[in-house]
């Protein structure tokens, strides 16, 4: 059953797309991400113009982290302060953002930017937690071998690592408006996840994408928090990333799809709830280990597309 | 007396060469091609009667004009990627031209070029708009040939025409695309013999939007602001709507 957009000037298959839908919500419920970095690709794919697949794409992560973030919400997996201070980071960094891509364009060789950029981040990133989860399941399961007395020796070493690690903070830990956040356990300056919205905010503009892919990590590993909260937190801050966005495409450039994004989000929403229901059962570094497989896999693809030679020369504007 | 006979002469040669192009007609079913929501293109008869030629080229193209594309190269001697902005001219955005056999074989090349009909002709035409150094100019040609046939916008076929010799008629089944966007196309068929195009017609086919796809793209171009909203909406709404179906199945 085929059914035409009236924006991308496509007809597409009905089940596909609600399909991809899905498939890109179970990965939001289960990781906190958006899905941007995957669904645009995918979109392409199916012969969505690039600048139709990024736009529309905002608009159905409206609605998979919307879906998302109650589901999280109810869990009691959103930490809100966190999160509001990320989003005032997120939206200063993303006008940043967009003013460098302005100036890049203006002085040429921003496209070669943007892709070297988005290929060292998503490797970095995806291989940095591949490596974290692989050692932090190798050592539960050695843990898991060893005698009584064996483990709380290594209890032990592992808090005394903890405190030395916390003496390291100093100046992190100096610096004014300290906070406390109670749902993740951890004090920050509100200084430290401003900032780091601001650069998360800033990548995400220059790469186009949302930025979960990247603020899961920042969460994780810079600001120490729980991974079941990062995820619910992560898609709270999405969702507002993603209404902006969607307004400003629909209302500047005309390339928001209604009917492609409720096909879309059709799928997402019920996927983003599964998702988050299969995320329970799962352990943290297995779900981490799961995304970073994925990241992995993405970078992989662009990577080949990058030394192979494309079998068409010529190419629609806009997309990566 | 020598310019009264003269102006009858070429009165009579006037309204022969006009009789002579009446005796082709073509005509396409349907003639209007209505987008709506399950709209996957369709499937346009060509025919057409008083046909005295053994051959016939069927022509389909729509208004001349840009395509603005990205051309892609080595950045760095390593990376594919798109390098710059490349822009044909002179190109229709649909062009698909079909024929009872090898176009070369019916009608010469420099007959093709001077009638505008098939890739040659438009090769001769098109310029192209580039800041890309050495540009070649063939190479960029058969690529946006190329780009346009993977998306189903250009085509040129041989022997795809089929000719009834006693009942003077042609017929042709086109598969129209759905990647054609809205707007008026032109359908030209040419009859030919010995080389010579000795017989013309056409007629056209309009491409519109009807219904919500009309209501959709009116508001989207038109009411940018509502437009956004609502698809805000739609997409909070059905968000928080699935979240709640999620939690009356009582899992939690």
């Amino acid at each position: 059953m085929y059914i035409y957009l009236p924006i991308a000037l496509t007809s597409v298959n009905l089940l596909l797309v609600v399909g991809l839908g899905l498939l890109v919500g179970l990965l939001s419920g289960l990781f906190g991400v958006g899905g941007g970095f995957l669904m645009t690709p995918l979109l392409m794919m199916i012969g969505i113009p690039p600048t139709v697949a990024a736009a529309t794409d905002a608009n159905q992560i409206v609605a998979a982290s919307a879906s998302g973030t109650l589901a999280h919400w109810r869990l009691g997996n959103v930490d809100f302060k966190m999160g509001l201070l990320l989003l005032v980071g997120g939206f200063v960094g993303g006008a940043l953002g967009v003013h460098v891509i302005k100036v890049l364009r203006a002085t040429g060789g921003a496209d070669f930017l943007i892709k070297i950029t988005y290929v060292i981040m998503l490797g970095v990133v995806g291989a940095f937690m591949f490596f974290e989860s692989l050692h932090a399941i190798k050592k539960q399961r050695a843990v898991a071998l060893l005698s009584e007395e064996e483990r709380m020796e290594a209890e032990r070493k592992a808090r005394k690592k903890a405190r030395a690690k916390v003496k390291k903070k100093g100046i992190i830990a100096s610096l004014p408006f300290q906070i406390y956040f109670e749902k993740s356990g951890v004090s920050h300056s509100a200084i430290l996840p401003v900032g780091l919205g601001i650069f998360v905010g800033v990548l995400a503009a220059i790469m186009g994408v949302g930025g979960g892919f990247l603020m899961v990590p920042v969460m994780i590993y810079l600001l120490r928090m729980p991974m079941h909260v990062v995820v619910g937190t992560s898609l709270f801050q999405i969702m507002f990333t993603c209404v902006e966005v969607t307004f400003l495409q629909a209302y500047q450039n005309h390339t928001v799809d209604i009917i492609l994004a409720i096909l879309l989000l059709l799928g997402s929403t019920i996927g983003a709830q599964v998702g988050t229901k299969l995320g329970k059962k799962l352990h943290g570094d297995q779900l981490k280990i799961l995304l970073a497989m994925i990241v992995l896999g993405v970078t992989l693809k662009m990577i080949l597309g990058l030394v192979l030679e494309p079998s068409l020369l010529l190419a629609h504007g806009g997309g990566h | 007396m020598m310019i009264k006979a003269a102006m009858v002469l070429i009165a009579l040669l006037v309204v022969c060469s006009f009789g002579r192009a009446w005796a082709l007609t073509v005509e396409a079913n349907p003639e209007k091609i209505p987008i709506t929501i399950g709209y996957h293109g369709t499937t346009i008869t060509i025919r057409g009667k008083g046909l005295n030629a053994p051959d016939i080229i069927i022509q389909i193209h729509s208004k001349l004009g840009e395509e603005h594309l990205k051309y892609k190269g080595k950045a760095g001697g390593i990376f594919w990627m798109k390098l710059g902005n490349i822009v044909f001219e002179d190109v229709p955005k649909v062009y698909l031209v079909y024929s009872t056999r090898d176009m070369h074989n019916i009608l010469p090349q420099e007959a093709c070029r001077q009638l505008s009909i098939g890739y040659d002709a438009l090769r001769d035409k098109v310029r192209i708009k580039t800041k890309m150094k050495d540009l070649d100019r063939d190479k960029w040609i058969l690529e946006f040939l190329k780009f346009m046939e993977e998306d189903q916008l250009y085509d040129e076929e041989d022997g795809v025409v089929h000719i009834d010799k006693e009942n003077h008629t042609f017929s042709i089944e086109v598969n129209w695309p759905f990647e054609a966007p809205p707007g008026d196309y032109q359908v030209q068929a040419f009859a030919v013999e010995n080389g010579q195009v000795i017989d013309k017609a056409q007629t056209s086919i309009k491409v519109e939007r009807v219904g919500l796809i009309r209501q959709l793209t009116h508001m989207a171009f038109e009411k940018p602001a509502l437009y956004g909203i609502i698809a805000l909406v739609v997409a909070i709404v059905a968000g928080f709507g699935v979240g709640m179906v999620f939690k009356g199945g009582g899992s939690h």
